[in-house]
């Protein structure tokens, strides 16, 4: 598993080669090509190898200490008070094998040059909870009541109906980039671009019944390809969606909020409330005609994605908004505050 | 010549349209533009196709600049931007207020840190 994973990761850093060898194969330099892929092979192999032979991690009394690399070596021990959570990340494959990732979270110097030295990637599932049921324990006392705290019911969960529903929202505005670059390539052996005066001349002096059928038959493509283009679209972000956002969660966990997300990588973290610095409440016009919007927590914390903001709601009612904010000891959004505009200057 | 303008005008025109279409959103977000006090906290509104609400306490505040160019300047008006822990990457920021106004907020927020 570890070795997969190293192997993806390096086969991603490596990609410049991918040009060299794209060349070679295009100029039909064959041999040349199959030569370069089984060396980059090779060698992202054998570098996964090496590495994982010599990655070494044991947890302390109070801290963690990863030994890692092959050349240069690096001996890290992360203290446990410095950690501030712990993260469980499983993909699908590690599912399927019992596996998880740990990714330990030092507060803003955690995934900094080196991501992957401050995370134990392929250990069982068991094994990572324990270490985070240990690094909590070690961290505070209270800790200790989130492993009694039996199954509450969630602060905010999301049912497949409301996940469907976000990645509608979530609608791929890159369908009118894709719209534009049919036009230009499909576009030019139909006769089709918007962008050539003679299209619309044509378009305006179709007068034989010959030529209005021609005309109504492109048309009816130009209709085609636009209605696919937005089935593209709106599949796409609900696709996204949920292999994103299935099985959203909200739990009370100890001094934070414990977020389970997730289709085929399941993650699932805990946010520390007491870091919170700002919450965020984003909304659309359409989205909030509904009554719908997106609660987020702006937090010292770190994130995986989306830039340091923690999503706490991806859609939700302003009820269950407040109630979340309720959890965390904020008041709710008062209902009609007393706004001042921006000057008009 | 002419065969070039006839060419190029549904271009012209779809560039207007987009750039019509920009300053239209940009004038609804304007409007939408607002800031409240709410006790403890400051709330500031944005955007019109992607809104925000930024519920702020003030205790979070780390640092409060007040800022003007030279053409807000002549239009009497000035913008606060709340720096919060975690860098420049996370301000939140007013973009225009009477400069009365502006130094009013910031002294009462500065006021109330502890």
């Amino acid at each position: 598993m570890f070795l997969l994973k190293g192997l993806r990761r390096s086969l991603r850093s490596l990609g410049g080669v991918y040009a060299l060898i794209a060349y070679f194969a295009v100029s039909g330099r064959w041999t040349a090509a199959i030569i370069a892929a089984l060396a980059i092979l090779l060698l992202g192999v054998g570098g996964t190898i090496f590495y994982w032979a010599r990655f070494r991690y044991r947890v302390g009394e109070d801290e963690i200490r990863i030994d890692s690399g092959v050349l240069s070596r690096r001996h890290r021990s992360i203290p446990f008070d410095r950690i501030q959570d712990v993260d469980i990340v499983q993909g699908p494959l590690e599912r399927l094998l019992g596996l998880a990732e740990v990714k330990f979270d030092t507060g803003g110097g955690g995934s900094g040059r080196h991501p992957e030295e401050g995370a134990l990637h392929a250990i069982t599932l068991q094994r990572a909870e324990e270490i985070r049921s240990l690094v909590r324990s070690g961290r505070s006392a209270e800790a200790q009541a989130v492993a009694g705290a039996a199954e509450r019911p969630p602060v905010y969960a999301m049912n497949l109906g409301r996940v469907l529903l976000a990645g509608l929202f979530n609608f791929s505005l890159a369908v009118f980039a894709g719209l534009f670059g049919l036009t230009q390539t499909i576009g030019q052996p139909l006769g089709i671009d918007p962008f050539r005066e003679s299209f619309w001349r044509n378009l305006s002096s179709a007068s034989t019944p010959l030529e209005q059928f021609v005309l109504t038959h492109r048309v009816a493509a130009i209709a085609a390809g636009v209605v696919l283009l937005l089935l593209i679209g709106l599949v796409t972000g609900i696709v996204r969606t949920l292999l994103g956002d299935y099985g959203f969660r909200l739990d009370r966990a100890g001094a934070g909020l414990r977020r389970r997300r997730g289709l085929l990588t399941k993650t699932d973290v805990t946010l520390p409330v007491a870091r919170a610095q700002a919450a965020i409440v984003a909304s659309g016009p359409v989205r909030e005609s509904f009554g719908w919007s997106e609660l987020l927590l702006q937090s010292l914390a770190q994130e995986e994605k989306s830039r340091g903001n923690h999503e706490l709601a991806p859609l939700a009612h302003p009820a269950e908004v407040n109630a979340i904010l309720k959890e965390i000891g904020w008041r709710p959004v008062p209902p009609a505050p007393a706004w001042t505009r921006v000057s008009p200057a | 010549m002419i065969a070039q303008v006839l060419v190029a005008w549904p271009v012209a025109v779809a560039f207007a349209a987009a750039l019509l279409g920009i300053a239209a959103t940009r004038a609804l977000a304007w409007r939408r533009i607002a800031f409240a006090l709410d006790g403890d906290r400051l709330l500031i509104r944005s955007g019109w196709w992607r809104r925000r609400l930024v519920i702020l306490p003030k205790a979070r505040i780390q640092s409060i600049d007040l800022t003007e160019n030279f053409i807000t300047r002549r239009f009497g008006t000035a913008t606060l931007q709340f720096g919060v822990a975690g860098g420049r990457a996370t301000t939140h920021l007013i973009p225009a207020i009477p400069r009365a106004a502006a130094r009013a907020l910031r002294d009462d927020l500065l006021g109330s840190v502890p």
